[in-house]
C-alpha cells in the first residue's frame, strides 16, 4: 500500500522536526512547509492525504491560508486540513472551522504519539468519504 | 450637596419640587386673584423643573417665561437676569438674560460679554452681593448697583437712562435652605408702582426658580459625574481587554516552548528500540510531569483571569444531575481502577437544575480527581445528592487522607494548597489554583460549595449546592448569569493525570 501523504505546516522548527519524524515513523510521507506563504504553495500543489495547519505564522497565517484556498482552490485536490495550534478557545477557531478546517488539535494538550493517532483517524475517515468534495479524490 | 449622596437628592428633588411649587401656587391663589396665565406661567417653570435636561437651556427658560408667558412686559418688566454663586471662584456669574428688546440693546452695548461679567462676591458696593449676603430682597434706581464693579457706575447710568429703567430689584435664589444665586429685575417704573399682587408673584416666581436652578444644578453635575464615570468605565474596560489580551499571548508564547519540552520528553521516553535505564525512565518522567503541570498552571491562570474580568459566560439549560454523574463515573472510571478506588454514583430521585452542564461536568472531574489523588488503593469515592428548597446539594465523599480542621478555610483560595498535599499533588499535574477555580463556578451559578472533613486520615467530602429549576432563585439565575459575547470565552480544560 502506497505511503499515506501528509502535509505539515509549522512555523516552531522544533515542533516541525519531531512532527516530521514520529509521523514517518508511523509510516506516513511527509512534506513539511515553514510558514503560510510556503505552505500555501505546497497545498497549490496539491494530492495530499491530510494537511496539518499551525494558526500563527510569520508571513501568512493559517486563516489567510484558508481564505485563499476558497478564492482560488488547488486544481489537484487534497484531503481534509486540520488546525494544529495552540490556540484555544480562540474565535479564530470558529472561523476557521467556517473556512473549511475540518478539524482543531491542540498542541500542547496532546503527546506525539496521541498526534499519531489522530492523523491516522482523518487519513482513514478521508479514504472512507471519497467521494465528498472536500475529500481528496487523487488520494491512494 | 457634598454632604447628601446624589442619588438620594435627584429621587428627592422632583418630589420637593412638586411640593413647593403646589405651596407657592396654593398662596398665589389665595392672595392673589385668579389669573389663568399666571397660574400657567408657574406651571411652565414646573415643566422646566422636570423636564429640562440641560442646565443652560432651564435657566434661559426660567428667565424668559415670567416675561413673555406672564406678559409682565407690559407691566414694566424689562429685563430679567439670573446670577449664579460660585463658590469655587468666590464671584457670581450670570447664566441668563431675558430675550427682550432691552435686554437686547444691553448685550450689544456692554463693554465686555454677558457672560464675562462677573462681581466678585467680597464687593460689597454690589447690590447682588447684599442680597446674596443678607438673604434678603434689595431695591436700587441704579442699574449699575448691580453691575459694579464689573461695569464702570458712569457707563450704567448713561445706558439706564436710554433704556429708562427706573427701578431694579434684586432677589435671592434659595432651595433647601441655601442661596444659590439672585435674580434681577429691571422695571421702567417707580417702586411705588408695584401693586401687592405683583409683589405676591415675584415672591412665588422667585422661589420656584430656586428650585428650577436647584434642579438644573442637579441634572448638571448629575452628568458631568456621569461623563466622568463614563470615561473612567472606558479605560477600564480598555485596560481589562490588554491585560487580557496580554494574558492570551503570553500564555500561546508559553506553551509553544512547553509544547517542545513535553514532545520531546515523551518521544524520548517512547524512541522504540532505544532501552532507558530506570533511573533515566524516573528522571524523564519526573521532567515530563513538571511539565504538564506547567501546561495546566497556564491554563488555570487563563480560566482565572477570565473568571476575574467576568468573561466566562454560562450556557444555561435544565440538568439531569444522575446523568451527568454517570458520564462523570464512566469517564474516570479507567483512572480511578488503575488506581483501585471505586467511584459509586448514587442515583437518586432528584429535581433538575439550572445549571451549565459542561462547567458543572468540570467541577465533578476536578472534586473527583482530588479525591483520587488524595485516595489510597481499595478507597471509595461517592456521589451523593440531597435536595433542600431551593437547591440541590451535590456531594463527592472519599476515605482519603482527610483535611485538618485549621486547613479547611484555604482549600478555596488561590494557591491554597495545603504542605502535606504538594507531593501527591506534584505527582498529578495539579496547578493549586483547581478548587478556587471550582468555587468561582459554583459561585456563578449562585451556589456554595463547602469542605467537611472529621480530621486527617477520616476522609473529605465537598458539597456544593445548584438552584431547582422553577425557583425564584433559579429564575434570578437566568436573569443574572454572564451571557455569551464576543468577549467572553470558555474555560480552558485542565487534565488530571497519574503515573
Amino acid at each position: 500500500m502506497e505511503k499515506k501523504k501528509i502535509l505539515l505546516v509549522e512555523d516552531d522548527q522544533f515542533a516541525r522536526e519531531l512532527y516530521e519524524e514520529v509521523l514517518k515513523d508511523a509510516g506516513f510521507e511527509v512534506n513539511s512547509a515553514v510558514d503560510g506563504l510556503d505552505g500555501l504553495a505546497k497545498i497549490k500543489i496539491g494530492g495530499y492525504d491530510l494537511i496539518l495547519l499551525d494558526v500563527m505564522m510569520p508571513k501568512m497565517d493559517g486563516l489567510d491560508v484558508l481564505r485563499s484556498l476558497i478564492n482560488e482552490p488547488p486544481a489537484v485536490k487534497n484531503g481534509p486540513i486540520v488546525l494544529l495550534t495552540n490556540l484555544t478557545n480562540d474565535p479564530v477557531i470558529d472561523t476557521a472551522y467556517g473556512l473549511n478546517a475540518k478539524g482543531h488539535l491542540v498542541k500542547s494538550d496532546i503527546t506525539p504519539g496521541e498526534l499519531v493517532d489522530h492523523v491516522k483517524k482523518y487519513t482513514d475517515e478521508s479514504q472512507l468519504t471519497e467521494s465528498s468534495p472536500i475529500a481528496d479524490s487523487s488520494s491512494s | 450637596m457634598g454632604e447628601i449622596p446624589i442619588s438620594v437628592v435627584l429621587i428627592l428633588a422632583p418630589i420637593i419640587a412638586f411640593v413647593f411649587l403646589g405651596f407657592f401656587i396654593l398662596r398665589f391663589f389665595l392672595k392673589t386673584p385668579y389669573s389663568k396665565r399666571t397660574f400657567e406661567a408657574i406651571w411652565d417653570i414646573e415643566k422646566v423643573v422636570l423636564e429640562t435636561i440641560d442646565f443652560d437651556h432651564a435657566t434661559q427658560k426660567v428667565v424668559n417665561i415670567v416675561l413673555t408667558e406672564l406678559g409682565y412686559l407690559k407691566y414694566g418688566y424689562h429685563v430679567i437676569v439670573l446670577t449664579l454663586l460660585d463658590h469655587e471662584r468666590g464671584e457670581l456669574r450670570r447664566i441668563a438674560i431675558s430675550n427682550t428688546e432691552s435686554a437686547d440693546k444691553f448685550l450689544k452695548a456692554s463693554p465686555i460679554p454677558f457672560q464675562n461679567i462677573r462681581i466678585p462676591l467680597n464687593s460689597f458696593e454690589n447690590l447682588s452681593v447684599k442680597a446674596i449676603r443678607e438673604n434678603k430682597l434689595q431695591v436700587t434706581s441704579e442699574v449699575a448697583d448691580v453691575l459694579v464693579p464689573a461695569l464702570p457706575r458712569e457707563w450704567v447710568k448713561d445706558f439706564q437712562n436710554q433704556l429708562g429703567i427706573k427701578t431694579t430689584l434684586v432677589y435671592p435664589v434659595t432651595a433647601r435652605e441655601k442661596v444659590l444665586g439672585a435674580i434681577i429685575f429691571s422695571l421702567n417704573k417707580d417702586k411705588s408702582k408695584i401693586k401687592t399682587e405683583e409683589w405676591t408673584l415675584l415672591e412665588s416666581f422667585v422661589g420656584a426658580v430656586g428650585i428650577a436652578l436647584d434642579n438644573a444644578l442637579l441634572f448638571r453635575s448629575l452628568n458631568i459625574t456621569r461623563n466622568q464615570l463614563a470615561q473612567a468605565n472606558a479605560r477600564l474596560k480598555e485596560l481589562d481587554k490588554l491585560k487580557d489580551d496580554f494574558v492570551s499571548v503570553a500564555s500561546h508564547e508559553l506553551r509553544t516552548p512547553m509544547t517542545a519540552i513535553k514532545s520531546y520528553l515523551w518521544v524520548a521516553m517512547n524512541k522504540k528500540g532505544a532501552e532507558l535505564s530506570e533511573d533515566m525512565k524516573r528522571y524523564l518522567s519526573r521532567a515530563y510531569i513538571s511539565v504538564e503541570r506547567l501546561i495546566n498552571l497556564v491554563n488555570d491562570m487563563l480560566n482565572i483571569s477570565r473568571i476575574e474580568s467576568g468573561r466566562i459566560a454560562l450556557k444555561l439549560s435544565e440538568v439531569n444531575l444522575n446523568e451527568l454523574v454517570n458520564e462523570v463515573t464512566e469517564e474516570v472510571g479507567v483512572k480511578a481502577q488503575e488506581r483501585g478506588i471505586r467511584v459509586i454514583g448514587l442515583n437518586k430521585q432528584i429535581p433538575k437544575v439550572i445549571a451549565d452542564r459542561d462547567k458543572i461536568h468540570e467541577v465533578y472531574l476536578n472534586l473527583i480527581g482530588n479525591s483520587l489523588k488524595f485516595t489510597q488503593a481499595g478507597g471509595t469515592i461517592t456521589i451523593d445528592f440531597y435536595e433542600k428548597y431551593p437547591y440541590v446539594f451535590c456531594s463527592v465523599r472519599d476515605t482519603g487522607v482527610g483535611i485538618a480542621p485549621e486547613n479547611i478555610s484555604r482549600l478555596f483560595t488561590k494557591f491554597g494548597r495545603l504542605e502535606n498535599s504538594y507531593v501527591a499533588v506534584a505527582e498529578s499535574g495539579g496547578t493549586g489554583l483547581g478548587l478556587f477555580i471550582t468555587k468561582s463556578i459554583v459561585n456563578l451559578h449562585k451556589g456554595q460549595i463547602t469542605a467537611q472533613s472529621e480530621g486527617l486520615g477520616k476522609g473529605s467530602t465537598f458539597i456544593f449546592s445548584l438552584p431547582v429549576i422553577g425557583t425564584d432563585i433559579a429564575q434570578q439565575l437566568k436573569d443574572e448569569a454572564p451571557k455569551e459575547t464576543d468577549e467572553t470565552k470558555d474555560l480552558e480544560k485542565t487534565s488530571v493525570n497519574f503515573v
